[in-house]
């Protein structure tokens, strides 16, 4: 069977510089976006201030009827307004083959899935015990609700999956979307990441921290594509190989220091992309500020270059400007469709290496590439 | 529209299971034969106030007799971590792999696929329920926040066996499991991996007693899927592992072969976050899929291991998808619940009902329902009650629908 097409059509974001692409392009041109700073309990209790990228006040009512927008929670909100956001970019941008219900599909993934709900059910059993339950509150705890919420709103019929893969879950769900439509699964695939950062998942993330270790910047938001089968008139980019790897020795929580994952992930892209290490010219990187991850990635790098002999490609970290966790690592493919679109590369590597020691990397080729 | 089959076949060669009915797929399966029930009075259950006495609680091996290069990873991990490594370690020793010393040179071709719908919640409720009473949370075991999150269980199996090949987990509520099985077949057809490890693992949890509770799904009594009087599901835990491998190199190194894999359908309702489509349009599609692309017939379908939990809506649509897949052969088709035996695993529920629906095959022996005593109009299908009984079964389907409308049928036939 003759592995199809990819094409990636539309780019939806949600996120500290607000609802949609214009200000997503343009924190990428500033390098930075507004930041908050609140305080929580560290190790031992100190006081642990925290830098936050909260997502831009955004009226869910412009995107979605009110009655949808009242059945979903605060977590799901978000990933399905960046569905929204990538499925009126793609309709900006031309004409498209209409694709029956059947075979569109939802690929969104989290990392840390909507921890404000299941927080809040924790805080009522704690409170009230076992009958503070409330039905809306435990359907919305469940990782996969916004993947849900998404179909119904979008009317796809075809195959759903939330995947968890750390802060690159978002990249996950664009792999796996990719592939149904690779495999001739579906035709069009909404696929990318969402992460909230609530005071409860906060207050945990404070108490992990090993004493006197400060947190980095943190964000939230949502980021989808939408993939598919036909280029349309203006596709931003073509997806040309996908590749997961895992690092087993990683500690709960952080991220692997073994260069052995993600090594095996570019260079599987390379390989299926049929592409030499020279003719890469972007390639987004999950460095975000975490000392452990700068310095994994620090060493990739460097084997990559000894190992190839060429230089360095032009590397770029959305993570670092948008704040570490947000979007799940789909503003990183979002921030490559940007640069691919526009010219500034012809072929790039996603490869974000994700706490829990996985790494989920894409090779995407400009249009005429 | 004729969908491709796809070329590179995929061998089972291992299976693990450990659930309410046995810390083993073997001895599980006798119970499953003999249609034991092991939804039973709660014993681990947390506090007063929840609202069933009754689930499918597993028993747990001891942790003494894990490989030892293994046993140190025990010590930090979740009750669903623990039941999906001791699957996958079955699972393992089915296989021939034994242990993860005589995998060394092979590690890095082993992928994990892991459903898991609350991953270690059950740990982070310990630790933060005993963070509210008073010590705060900075007193709480950190471990029971570092394990909590839904990728735990696989992350626990890849660490465990030191698998450094591709290590994927999914929380797509109750099709979790069986979607973790479809992704790791994947990743074999891709060459991606030459084996994987998949299935699901969850154990039970407050967040899942009250909230069912809260949704009023839950019925009292053991559940009695397809019954006319079935009034609820039963919720259970454990986990349900296969070992998927290549064909080609399952049979060069000369492995049994318990059963082929064949391939999966997925859909979505879309229509209610958790409510399925009473017309099963969605689940109709799912089963479809799963034959076209498997190049199968209706009519060499021998058995489907239902969803049937036993929610009067739940069981109705599953029927009416069955019906309109198979039309007048759907009389013919046994279709037993699993769930009957050892309740609702939730994430878990598709990797466990593969491992049962793949002894079912080997075995050539239909798993029961328990608990049914008659249909309701309109329920004309075979559920196998009571006991299990033998047939040939040449190609047998795996369904799981779950909460967000998911749908997924995973397909497999005998060995040959």
């Amino acid at each position: 069977m003759t592995p199809r097409p990819v094409w990636i059509t539309g780019v939806g974001v949600l996120s500290a510089a607000g609802a949609g692409r214009p200000g997503f392009e343009e924190a990428l041109r500033a390098g930075a976006v507004p930041e908050t700073r609140e305080e929580f309990a560290g190790a031992c209790g100190a006081p642990l201030p925290v830098r936050i990228a909260r997502i831009a006040a955004t009226d869910p009512r412009s995107f979605l009827p009110a009655g949808r927008v009242r059945r979903m929670g605060a977590s799901s909100t978000p990933a399905v307004l960046a569905a929204v956001l990538a499925e009126r970019d793609a309709v900006s941008r031309g004409a498209h083959p209409e694709v029956p219900p059947s075979r569109r599909g939802v690929a969104l993934g989290t990392g840390f899935g909507p921890v404000s709900a299941t927080g809040a059910i924790l805080e009522m059993l704690a409170r009230e015990g076992p009958a503070g339950a409330e039905p809306f509150l435990f359907v919305e705890s469940l990782h996969n609700s916004a993947a849900g919420h998404a179909a119904i709103v979008l009317e796809c019929r075809g195959p759903t999956v939330t995947p968890v893969q750390g802060d690159a879950s978002g990249i996950a769900a664009a792999i796996l979307g990719s592939r149904w439509i690779r495999d001739d699964r579906a035709d069009r695939v909404y696929a990318g990441g969402a992460e909230e950062l609530s005071p409860f998942l906060l207050r945990i993330l404070a108490r992990l921290q090993p004493p006197r270790r400060s947190l980095p910047l943190l964000g939230e938001g949502a980021g989808v594509v939408r993939l598919d089968s036909e280029p349309g008139d203006r596709p931003f980019a073509r997806v040309v190989a996908t590749a997961i790897g895992h690092d087993p020795a990683a500690g709960d929580l952080e991220y692997g220091s073994d260069t052995a994952a993600p090594r095996r992930v570019l260079d599987r892209l390379l390989r299926e992309a049929k592409w030499s290490a020279s003719q890469v010219d972007l390639v987004v990187t999950g460095e975000n500020g975490f000392p452990r991850l700068a310095d994994l990635e620090r060493r990739v790098w460097a084997e990559w270059s000894v190992e190839t002999g060429d230089s360095l490609p032009r590397r770029i970290a959305p993570a670092n400007i948008f704040g570490a966790l947000a979007g799940s690592g789909s503003f990183g493919l979002a921030a490559a469709c940007l640069d691919l679109e526009a010219g500034r590369a012809r072929r790039a590597l996603v490869c974000i290496p994700a706490w829990g020691g996985t790494c989920q990397g894409l090779a995407l080729s400009a249009v005429t590439g | 529209m004729s969908l491709p089959v796809p070329t590179r076949r995929i061998a089972i060669t291992g299976a693990g299971l450990l659930c309410a009915l046995g810390r083993t797929r073997r001895e599980s399966w006798e119970r499953v034969r003999e249609g034991t029930c092991g939804i039973r009075p709660f014993r681990r259950r947390p506090e007063e106030g929840y609202p069933t006495g009754i689930a499918g609680e597993a028993p747990l091996p001891d942790d003494r007799s894990v490989p030892p290069g293994g046993r140190n990873r025990m010590r930090c991990v979740s009750r669903s971590d623990r039941l999906a490594i001791w699957a996958a370690l079955e699972a393992l020793r089915e296989a021939g792999w034994h242990d993860g010393a005589h995998l060394s040179d092979r590690t890095a071709g082993f992928a994990v696929s892991l459903g898991s719908t609350t991953g270690g919640m059950q740990e982070a409720e310990d630790a933060f329920l005993e963070a509210a009473r008073g010590a705060g949370l900075c007193a709480a075991p950190s471990s029971g926040f570092r394990s909590s999150t839904c990728c735990h269980p696989a992350r626990a199996v890849a660490g465990w066996g030191g698998f450094a090949g591709p290590c994927i987990a999914n929380t797509t509520a109750c099709s979790s499991g069986a979607w973790a099985v479809a992704i790791a077949a994947e990743l074999i057809r891709a060459g991606e991996a030459d084996a994987a490890l998949c299935g699901g693992a969850d154990a039970l949890c407050r967040l899942t007693l009250s909230g069912f509770g809260a949704l009023r799904l839950l019925d009292p009594e053991p559940c009695r899927p397809f019954d006319a009087s079935r009034a609820g599901l039963s919720l259970g835990e454990g986990a349900g592992i296969l070992l998927l491998e290549d064909w080609e190199l399952a049979r060069r190194r000369g492995a049994r072969v318990l059963a082929e894999y064949l391939d999966y359908g997925a859909s979505c309702d879309a229509v209610h976050l958790t409510a399925s489509d009473p017309a099963g349009t969605g689940a109709a599609e799912a089963v479809r899929a799963a034959l076209g692309r498997s190049g199968v017939e209706p009519s060499q379908v021998d058995y489907i291991n239902a969803h049937g939990t036993g929610t009067p809506l739940n069981d109705a649509s599953e029927v009416a998808a069955i019906r309109q897949v198979f039309g007048g052969e759907a009389r013919r088709i046994p279709v037993s619940s699993s769930k009957s035996l050892f309740g609702h695993a939730l994430g878990a529920a598709g990797g466990m009902e593969a491992v049962l629906t793949v002894t079912a095959l080997e075995t050539q022996t239909l798993p029961p329902t328990r608990g049914w005593r008659s249909g309701e109009e309109g329920f004309d299908l075979d559920v196998v009650p009571a006991r299990a009984r033998p047939a040939p079964i040449r190609v047998a389907l795996s369904n799981n629908f779950g909460f967000g409308g998911g749908n997924v049928t995973l397909a497999f036939r005998k060995a040959a």
